[in-house]
């Protein structure tokens, strides 16, 4: 077999910034570690998938990777994918949301700036700059998002600042009036003596899974492997919000524990729960009940469980929670086709 | 490799659809041309500040904009007024008014979802130096000349005035950041005075309505201070806070915008009032006598001035007598145009079988000073989309059923001995006047007539070494 038909599918992942390290954590959380063999070296495999091939890239370039077809699929923060994709909509979020790297990106004004506190202001302040024959100068990484969502919002009039290096410099440095950047905590900024606006979120960012479709359908090896991948990462996503919780309960019978456990519906599981005999050497009447507990409801449904007479109560994390199918998968690839 | 694809929402436009463009452009280039404007052809590419200065947001986020070479902002053109106007602005010491200029080319305007036309072509006409009721007239009835001599018929001219609306808005008095906010809400009260609670709410969000109890630490901070006081306090404040960076503003201009933004808001009353009565006046559509009757009440209730209404009813009353115009006019007071530039008349040209008006336009008295003229310029233009008047004329006219007559001629040497008499031939035949190609892929007669055929033309002339000429036609057999 060559090498060529070895790798079926792509994978290009964040080298560097805060996704790369959290981006091989998800992963290992998934059951899909990623195995790099060197870490000067910027491919790796997932072992429990062969036909993978992990190729580890500058965070700003994932999008252009899939897009041009270096990779099939590939994680990268949903900024950058809303700042650098193409119109063609080659790349599609495949799942848009990954529950992690969570950031916003946001404006931010100077503290001083007492009278400006909302979009508003900021739209108003660029009327007055042009009646004055300035404009507002604002320093941002991504000028495609932000350039549509000022002029959205009317302001058609500033200048944007290239910068690389840090933003949140810029105002103290004075070659900007203030700055759209991606923040997390919010921090930075507070300590550059910025402030963010009320209404100005630009957008809400996180990790997501993207993938070149035209790419994906080209081979069914590929796809298949695509399908496990988002398969294995919705279940866990799905799983990651729930106990599964284990008790023992004697009682006469089974069904008078399932009557117990259901006077309260909200706290018997997904779709009720499950009872087994437990067969012991005293041959006593014991039952074990088995459910699926939302995390903040585990006190509650601890208590209820004890309210019921339920002892060994046990309480673990799930792995993975499968639908009947991946509705993600389902929605990109099997509307109208088989 | 990969093949290059066309953008989206670009077009190419095959010999057919461009000669049909051309003529429908010829003919209405002569007909402008007929009223006195001449033709001026303007850059397509200009800087893009030109655009800004008083373009919408919608257009200026359309903008094909990029950075040259040498480092200057530009853009494709999105629309030929500023250009036009700027032209002005530079000939100005040697151009006599009322200057008259029509252009026609392609327009850039960036079309997010690619369905639509990235690039489309306008043909239009600006009058410029005239704020008389007579060039408005003028203009429309120009405007609508258009499609009633290309023979179209149910078009409709929405018209407007939004001089009228401002009228009202003075009246009642709003501050020139609520007007501007009312002024875009156009739209929506237009559907009745069940909007206006939401706009209103909006309006609140936005600080448009004066606060009778502070709700922020800041308002309660000076309140009951008279503004010496208030400035003095804010001052101490920023001194204290010790925030040093400014930008390009100084503690001066944000305590004044503080002020400004705590203690000027408007009144909710008024607001309330004026949304109110510009939801009635949105809301007026429909015949000219009926709509000024409306109108007359709507501006009578806010004790406004009746001049602009006046001058709309003289404007309705006399162009009602431009050919096409009368059985087609309506008026819609909720017509907003997607140009920020506008006061006075506005107006658009729809046909019900075309999504985007055939035509569209209105009065500018404020674009010249914007781009740097010292005097005030009354101006107004309108232009044609070229795209959606061939829309609607092949949509009326069935005529053309699609096949066109085959015509021209292949030249073929039979062999390459032949070439030369071949070469005759096929000058002798352009001579004639017949369109002719010259085979250049070496076919024979077989092969030729296929080509022809393909291609539409209507013989096939094989040329042999002594130059004798056999033609065969390539029309396809009739059943």
């Amino acid at each position: 077999m060559s090498l060529k038909e070895e790798t079926a599918l792509r994978l290009v992942l964040p080298s560097d910034g805060a996704l790369h390290e959290s981006t091989l954590n998800f992963f290992s959380a998934c059951g899909l570690p990623v195995l790099r063999p060197n870490s000067r070296r910027y491919t790796g495999t997932i072992p429990a998938l062969s036909g993978v091939e992990v190729l580890f890239q500058r965070t700003a370039d994932i999008t252009e990777k899939v897009e041009e077809g270096s990779a099939e699929l590939g994680v990268t923060g949903l900024d950058r994918l809303m700042e650098y994709r193409h119109d063609d909509h080659t790349v599609a979020t495949l799942i848009d949301d990954l529950r992690y790297g969570q950031a916003d990106f946001v404006l931010a004004v100077p503290n001083s700036w007492l009278d400006v506190t909302s979009v508003s202001d900021l739209a108003d302040l660029a009327l007055e700059f042009r009646q004055q024959g300035k404009q507002l100068r604002i320093a941002t990484k991504y000028p495609r998002l932000l350039r549509h969502y000022l002029f959205d919002r009317g302001i058609n009039h500033f200048t944007l600042v290239p910068v690389s290096g840090t933003l949140e410099a810029a105002p103290a440095a004075g070659y900007a009036d203030l700055i759209a950047d991606i923040t997390a905590t919010g921090t930075t900024m507070r300590e550059n003596q910025l402030k963010t606006l009320e209404e100005g979120t630009i957008l809400v960012s996180q990790a997501c899974l993207i993938g070149n479709i035209n790419l994906l359908k080209e081979s069914k090896r590929c796809l298949k492997l695509a399908r496990s991948i988002m398969d294995v990462m919705e279940a866990h996503l799905r799983a990651e919000p729930f106990y599964r919780i284990t008790a023992n309960v004697q009682s006469a019978s089974a069904q008078e524990v399932s009557g117990t456990v259901l006077a309260r519906p909200d706290l018997a599981g997904l779709r009720g729960p499950t009872i087994a005999r437990v067969y012991n050497v005293e041959e006593e009447d014991w039952y074990s009940v088995s459910l699926l507990i939302k995390k903040s409801q585990l006190l509650e449904a601890v208590d209820h469980l004890r309210s019921c007479g339920a002892v060994d109560i046990a309480a673990s994390q799930i792995t993975y929670l499968f639908d009947g199918f991946s509705s993600a998968y389902h929605q990109l690839f099997e509307n109208g086709e088989s | 490799m990969k093949s290059v694809t066309r953008l989206l929402g670009m077009h190419d436009t095959p010999q057919d659809f461009w000669l049909r463009k051309r003529n429908l452009q010829d003919r209405l280039v002569e007909l402008i041309g007929s009223y006195g404007y001449r033709y001026l052809e303007t850059p397509i590419l200009e800087s893009t500040e030109l655009f800004l200065r008083k373009a919408g947001g919608e257009l200026a986020s359309r903008m094909y904009s990029f950075t040259d070479a040498g480092s200057n902002h530009v853009s494709l053109r999105p629309e030929f007024t500023s250009p036009i106007v700027r032209h002005y602005l530079e000939q100005a010491p040697d151009v006599a008014l009322p200057a008259r200029w029509q252009y026609a080319g392609p327009v850039f305007r960036y079309d997010e979802d690619g369905l639509g036309r990235g690039q489309f072509t306008q043909v239009g006409a600006e009058l410029l130096g005239s704020s008389s009721v007579m060039a408005d007239v003028e203009l429309l009835g120009l405007a609508a000349h258009g499609p009633s001599q290309l023979g179209l018929t149910g078009y409709q001219i929405r018209v407007a005035n939004l001089d009228v609306v401002h009228s009202v808005l003075d009246a009642v008095g709003v501050s020139d950041r609520a007007h501007t906010f009312i002024m875009s809400s156009v739209t929506r009260l237009k559907e009745g005075r069940q909007a206006v609670p939401d706009v209103l709410e909006q309006a609140r969000q936005l600080h448009l309505a004066i606060q009778e109890t502070p709700d922020d630490a800041l308002g309660q901070a000076i309140d009951g201070l008279d503004d010496a006081q208030s400035r003095k306090v804010l001052h101490g404040l920023l001194d204290w806070t010790a925030a040093d960076q400014f930008g390009q503003r100084d503690p001066d201009d944000v305590v004044d915008r503080l002020l400004r933004k705590l203690r000027g808001g408007d009144d909710v009353a008024v607001l309330e009032r004026a949304l109110n009565l510009i939801s009635d006046l949105a809301g007026i559509s429909g015949d000219p006598a009926a709509s000024v009757t409306a109108m007359r009440s709507v501006v009578t209730e806010a004790g406004a001035d009746m001049a602009a209404v006046e001058r709309f009813e003289e404007f309705l009353n006399l162009v009602q007598s431009e050919p096409g115009v009368a059985e087609n006019l309506v008026v819609d007071l909720g017509l907003v145009r997607g140009l920020d530039y506008y006061n006075g008349l506005v107006f658009e040209v729809t046909h019900p079988s075309c999504e985007t008006p055939l035509a569209g336009g209105g009065r500018y008295d404020d674009l010249a000073q914007a781009l740097g003229s010292p005097e005030p310029l009354p101006a107004l233009g309108f232009a044609y989309t070229l795209e959606a008047l061939l829309e609607a004329i092949e949509d009326s006219s069935a005529a053309d059923d699609g096949a066109s007559e085959a015509s021209g001629a292949l030249v073929i040497a039979d062999s390459p001995e032949s070439y030369r008499a071949a070469l005759q031939a096929a000058s002798d035949l352009r001579q004639q006047g017949i369109q002719t190609e010259l085979d250049v892929r070496g076919r024979d007669l077989g092969e030729g007539l296929v080509y022809a055929r393909k291609s539409g033309m209507a013989q096939v002339v094989v040329v042999s070494r002594d130059g004798q000429r056999t033609a065969h036609s390539a029309e396809p057999n009739r059943r």
